[in-house]
């Protein structure tokens, strides 16, 4: 039973920074209908980034410089290379492939830079695990629940209750008429862009004190977000963030239990190291929820536009 | 057709003998002017060198049938098309090239056909977007107010998703947004398409007000002739992407070749 707790607590800490990265994806196919696959990779580079300004800064400063940095990296790369895709293409595969792109670029930025070997971050709340009736949790980990949580609030906050949220939601809904309603829209993408950079440099730097810094460390990660993305249908920051929860505590779980609910539904096969099937969980549930549940779970129904 | 329920606004101010659109005999500089525009989509051309004034707090209707231009030659005014050569000028300076969210701040607001709005958004939240040129807390207000004072309904309605709207409360929605950027120069896309008579009479009795109220300027276009000379001073019949003939609401409702190929039904009827 504490077990149990155990790892439903852990998957939930851990699940929460796979919402923020998806968010950030969401803000991003939101305003500007791109999926983007190199979130990840872009978020790493940014963390290697803060790492380096962390080696002579206190950590506050660090960690907010280099979201900072993230913001103005999304937004650069919107300047520069989304809106260089044409205009007529922008709905197409052209942008995906264009992302794909980014990736790489981004990957080898990073490799080429900072090297391939792993590099250790510096946590904030250094120190044992809290001891909660047998339940042990990390302060790495309820570090990054307790940032990723109030990245998700300010990031609610800011689309529902100001005007430039709102103004935001509108570029994202339709975006000629907002552009006749007066809104600069083309300045909407690029901060759309720099917010969804800015979570994935964040996410990028609480999982690197979590676990350590990898060019590679967040590969994974941007699956579990594509997944908690599309619990929430893509367009739902609610849905991304229970999403990501979600998906943090069945890996956590499938990790532990696989081979015993294998063994308990008389299924003809072992599951030896269950650890091997944790991240196969989330490309399940993609393909499940794509299929049964193509809006989501939170998202709204789309009406067909003509 | 009932459409025959105009002239209630009977306002043919101007009626110039001039036939051609550089007639500006007042002496007073036009609000927009529009000098030999081409305009293609793709390879298709489809404005073939249109000339075009409109005078500050006038009211220009675009006549024509579907297909003439008249959408074409209202997206580039608002910088939705890129023409291929010629001039428009608002307010004595080329506006060629901008930005349709620039324009909006200069005064120059295009309320587009089929009526876009934020189907999610609530009433008030799409009339705030129309506000986003507008700055400070209590002129956002006002302009509330005043959108407000013009479309009641939508008061009544500032809670609902817009999507929830009837064509002609979205109509309104529309017209009320571009009104939230206090705009000097409207322009209209077919703000009759689709809706009942009574309700295209309510909506074009409010137009008429705000142009007369707030001097905004309208450029509409209107394939329904009778309504659009009901309230316009001056019309411009569009064809095949040219301006074929140019003259006041009176003059225009006496010709004979605009009875013939606009009024259609409606004049052989009376």
């Amino acid at each position: 039973m504490t077990q149990l707790l155990q790892q439903t607590i852990t998957g939930a800490l851990t699940g929460s920074v796979y919402a923020v990265v998806g968010l950030g994806l969401v803000v991003i196919a939101q305003a500007t209908e791109i999926i983007n696959f190199g979130q990840a990779a872009m978020g790493t580079f940014v963390t290697f980034i803060a790492w380096s300004l962390l080696l002579r800064l206190p950590y506050p400063a660090g960690f907010l410089l280099g979201t900072i940095v993230a913001f103005v990296v999304g937004a650069l790369v919107e300047r520069l290379v989304i809106r260089m895709v044409p205009e007529k293409e922008r709905t197409g595969l052209n942008p995906l492939i264009v992302t794909l792109g980014l990736l790489f670029v981004f990957y080898g930025l990073t490799v080429g830079i900072y090297g391939g070997q792993p590099h250790p971050f510096p946590q904030p709340f250094a120190g044992p695990p809290i001891d909660l009736h047998g339940v042990h949790i990390g302060r790495a980990s309820l570090y990054l629940f307790g940032v990723s949580l109030a990245l998700v609030l300010a990031l609610y906050l800011l689309f529902r209750h100001t005007r430039l949220g709102l103004v935001l939601r509108a570029t994202a809904a339709n975006r000629t008429a907002a552009e006749l309603a007066g809104v600069p829209t083309d300045r909407m993408m690029m901060l759309a862009w720099g917010l969804g950079i800015a979570c994935a440099g964040v996410a990028g730097m609480l999982l690197a004190q979590l676990l350590s810094l990898t060019p590679n460390m967040m590969d994974v990660v941007l699956v579990f977000a594509f997944a908690a993305a599309v619990v929430g249908g893509l367009d739902s920051m609610v849905g991304t963030l229970v999403g990501g929860v979600l998906l943090g505590v069945l890996q956590s779980l499938t990790g532990v239990y696989l081979g015993n609910v294998v063994r308990w539904l008389h299924l003809p096969f072992n599951i030896a190291q269950p650890q091997q099937y944790r991240d196969l969980i989330a490309l399940v549930v993609i393909v499940v929820l794509l299929i049964v549940r193509p809006q989501g779970l939170f998202g709204r129904k789309r009406v067909v536009k003509l | 057709m009932s459409e025959k329920a105009g002239g209630e606004a009977g306002t043919s101010v101007c009626s110039r003998g001039e036939d051609r659109a550089t007639a500006s005999a007042d002496g007073a500089h036009p609000m927009l002017r529009v000098r030999d525009l081409w305009v293609s989509y793709g390879k298709l051309r489809v404005l073939h060198g249109v000339n075009l004034e409109v005078k500050r707090h006038g009211v220009v209707a675009l006549l024509g049938a579907n297909g003439a231009g008249k959408s074409t030659l209202l997206r580039a005014i608002s910088g939705l098309a890129r023409p291929d050569a010629g001039s428009i000028e608002f307010e004595d300076e080329s506006i060629v090239g901008q930005r349709p969210s620039s324009l909006v701040h200069r005064g120059l607001v295009h309320v587009p056909e089929r009526r876009p709005l934020f189907a999610d958004l609530t009433v008030e939240e799409n009339l705030m977007v129309g506000a986003y040129s507008t700055r400070g807390r209590s002129a956002i207000a006002t302009a509330l107010e005043r959108a407000f004072e013009y479309f009641p309904i939508l008061k009544e309605r500032s809670r609902q998703r817009a999507a929830t709207l009837s064509g002609g409360e979205q109509q309104m929605l529309v017209i009320a947004r571009a009104l939230m950027a206090s705009p000097r120069l409207l322009l209209l896309d077919e703000p009759s398409l689709g809706l009942a008579p009574l309700v295209v009479r309510d909506i074009y009795r409010i137009i008429t007000r705000i142009n007369r109220e707030q001097g905004v300027a309208v450029l509409m276009a209107e394939p329904n002739v009778g309504i659009a000379l009901s309230i316009a001073d001056l019309g411009y019949v569009i064809e095949t992407g040219t301006v074929m003939s140019v003259g006041s609401a009176a003059e225009l409702r006496g010709s004979e070749q605009v009875r013939r190929s606009y009024l259609g039904q409606g004049a052989a009827s009376t």
